[in-house]
């Protein structure tokens, strides 16, 4: 078990979650963060914004996730495509009931590709698919087709239910484990260092520590 | 409450003195007077002056909602006192005070009496036409059939679209908005205004703001609904409603909030500048007040839009219950210019309100506060101060022509 509260952390990886509104944006986050489905949420306006604290596989040390939702809408673009910049990752979420979130989807993908780390990660996510498992017929976004589709675009692909908690940790999990690889395999062991040494000064930008906790520190190791 | 805010009190008190509200000494700042004279007291004292402090709200309650009482029923209300009067908050208990001074305020209905039927009739007339026009008639059972009686083109559908996914999840904590009628009144409203504002069309946020118009119109009808729970009303007190008083619920809501937005249109055309607006001139507010916090926010690389962006377009809908976004509202309605400028002044003044637990947070600490106040759980005394601060700040800033460059 992480400590999700610990500045405890040795890379810190910048991710977004982008796609149509109402595609379950917001459940997928709060799924993976919290545990639970968010009760009552409103739509979210602008950007929303979370961390989570993941140990990569074989001890290659924990990951400090830092998740900002978006507003689905189109006129929020001008604020929440700011937030591409530096990411290092990112969902691109729809419906699988809905096919014009998945025709959607080839345009939040080239916006993120134009804008976002050039390196970054991207793994198309169709969620709801609790509601295809008990009426077949609502499926309007076939599994194949969807796979074709992220394939041919170099991303990632799972069909998800925030409802249901079908597949949500592993889609984020395994975006923050490609991530770690990427940055491992472009970059060499010096990227990995560097990469480090920017988190580090990141995290010494944006972690307040208290004189206790440094003594505790380095008391215990 | 805590010490520090107790202390500010007596000044605040000062302004709501002031010739703008002069009939309007806040509850509180007799509270805070009683609660020093306690210090000392024994409990025996202690009761008795809480039973005295009881008498008094009550007292000067009665006395407010007779001047109310007054003012709306004269002949010819006069705008400039029913304003001073709402400005510290509507009474709650008579149904229709509120719904009144709302359509007023917001010159809905006209103030002359005479004409005020006519008026209302034609305004509603109109609104059914539009109705009429759009979805060839106006009923209240049928969420599906709602668009079925024509072609629609390709921005219709994709309006209609949105509305609804925002209708389904406007103030999901109030049970009222997720009932069958009000869901229909709502993606009506709602289109109908998206086709007539097509330098805007339906930007989400703009639900947040239809929402707290319908629970006060509706409200009016409602007389055997207890108005301490609002949360409770549900599907069969909607039912009582016949669809004839509906209908002028549906018609008054949508002309009243095109006449809210008209003020702020920019903060929901391309761009949004008016969000943007207020916003650099909340940070130059703040800039004044608290240099030290703006700082330390800079040197976290914290930006404002990503915490008051909401605030500001969505009215603080998000961050309040809706007893108090009724509340503030009575307020905006009662500023001269309440939405597009006094707005500045409560969000940099609730800003500031909790800016003193920012100073030693990390970056993700510091975002989360920010974007889940813990402003839910307010009561009437929470945003009466709020109020002042507000007033306080504008008093102070607005001839400040530095702070519009």
């Amino acid at each position: 078990m992480v400590d999700n509260s610990s500045s405890n952390y040795q890379h810190l990886f910048k991710i977004v979650l982008v796609g149509d509104a109402g595609v379950g944006k917001t459940h997928l986050l709060h799924r993976y963060v919290k545990g639970k489905l968010p009760t009552n949420k409103p739509s979210t306006i602008g950007v929303e914004f979370a961390t989570k604290n993941v140990e990569l596989r074989n001890n290659q040390g924990v990951v400090k996730a830092q998740i900002w939702d978006t507003a689905g809408q189109e006129r929020y673009k001008a604020i929440t495509s700011a937030h591409y910049r530096r990411a290092v990752g990112a969902l691109v979420v729809y419906d699988v009931t809905k096919e014009d979130t998945f025709r959607n989807a080839q345009r939040w993908m080239e916006e993120m590709r134009a804008s976002a780390e050039p390196e970054c990660v991207i793994c198309l996510v169709g969620n709801q698919v609790d509601r295809v498992e008990i009426n077949p017929v609502l499926r309007q976004v076939e599994y194949e087709t969807a796979k074709r589709f992220a394939d041919a675009n170099n991303m990632k692909f799972e069909e998800t239910s925030a409802l249901t908690n079908k597949a949500v940790t592993d889609v984020f999990d395994n975006l923050l484990h490609y991530i770690y690889e990427v940055k491992l395999a472009q970059e060499g062991a010096n990227g990995i260092d560097q990469l480090e040494a920017e988190s580090k000064k990141y995290k010494k930008l944006t972690e307040f520590t208290s004189p206790d906790e440094e003594r505790k520190k380095s008391g215990c190791c | 409450m805590n010490t520090e805010d107790d202390n500010r009190i007596p000044q605040i008190a000062q302004h709501q003195e002031s010739p703008r509200q002069p009939e309007d000494v806040p509850y509180s700042d007799q509270e805070s007077q009683a609660s020093t004279k306690d210090k000392e007291s024994t409990s025996d004292e202690l009761n008795q002056a809480a039973h005295k402090l009881e008498e008094i709200k009550r007292s000067m309650f009665e006395r407010r909602v007779k001047k109310f009482d007054r003012v709306l029923q004269s002949k010819v209300v006069d705008l400039d006192q029913l304003r001073s009067l709402a400005w510290s908050g509507v009474p709650p208990h008579q149904a229709g005070y509120r719904c009144k001074t709302w359509k007023l305020l917001l010159d809905y209905l006209p103030n002359d009496q005479e004409i005020l039927a006519e008026t209302l009739s034609r305004k509603r007339e109109e609104y059914t036409d539009m109705v009429e026009h759009y979805f060839g008639g106006i009923s209240y059972d049928n969420q599906q059939d709602l668009f079925k009686k024509r072609e629609m083109s390709p921005y219709e559908v994709k309006s209609i679209k949105q509305i609804r996914i925002d209708v389904y999840r406007t103030q999901p904590e109030v049970k009222l908005f997720s009932t069958q009628p009000i869901q229909i009144m709502m993606i009506r409203i709602l289109f109908t205004w998206t086709m007539r504002h097509p330098a805007s069309g339906y930007v989400q946020g703009i639900n947040d703001l239809a929402a707290p118009l319908i629970l006060v119109y509706l409200t009016e009808f409602l007389q055997n609904v207890n108005q301490d729970n609002i949360y409770e009303i549900a599907e069969k007190d909607i039912e009582e409603i016949i669809p004839d008083q509906l209908v002028k619920i549906e018609a008054d809501v949508f002309w009243c909030l095109s006449k809210l937005i008209d003020d702020v249109q920019d903060n929901y055309t391309d761009m949004q500048p008016g969000v943007h607006k207020i916003i650099n001139k909340m940070k130059k507010l703040i800039e004044q007040a608290d240099p030290e916090v703006l700082k330390y926010l800079d040197s976290l690389d914290i930006n404002f839009m990503d915490f008051a962006y909401r605030w500001v377009s969505c009215y603080l809908t998000r961050e309040f219950d809706i007893y108090q976004i009724v509340r503030l509202w009575d307020t905006y309605l009662s500023e001269e210019d309440g939405f597009s400028q006094f707005h500045c002044y409560v969000v940099s003044a609730l800003f500031l309100q909790f800016s003193k637990n920012l100073k030693e947070m990390s970056f993700q600490d510091a975002l989360l506060y920010l974007q889940n106040l813990p402003t839910q759980s307010w009561q009437d005394d929470d945003l009466n101060i709020l109020m002042a601060k507000s007033f306080e700040m504008k008093e102070l800033y607005h001839n400040n022509n530095r702070l519009y460059q």
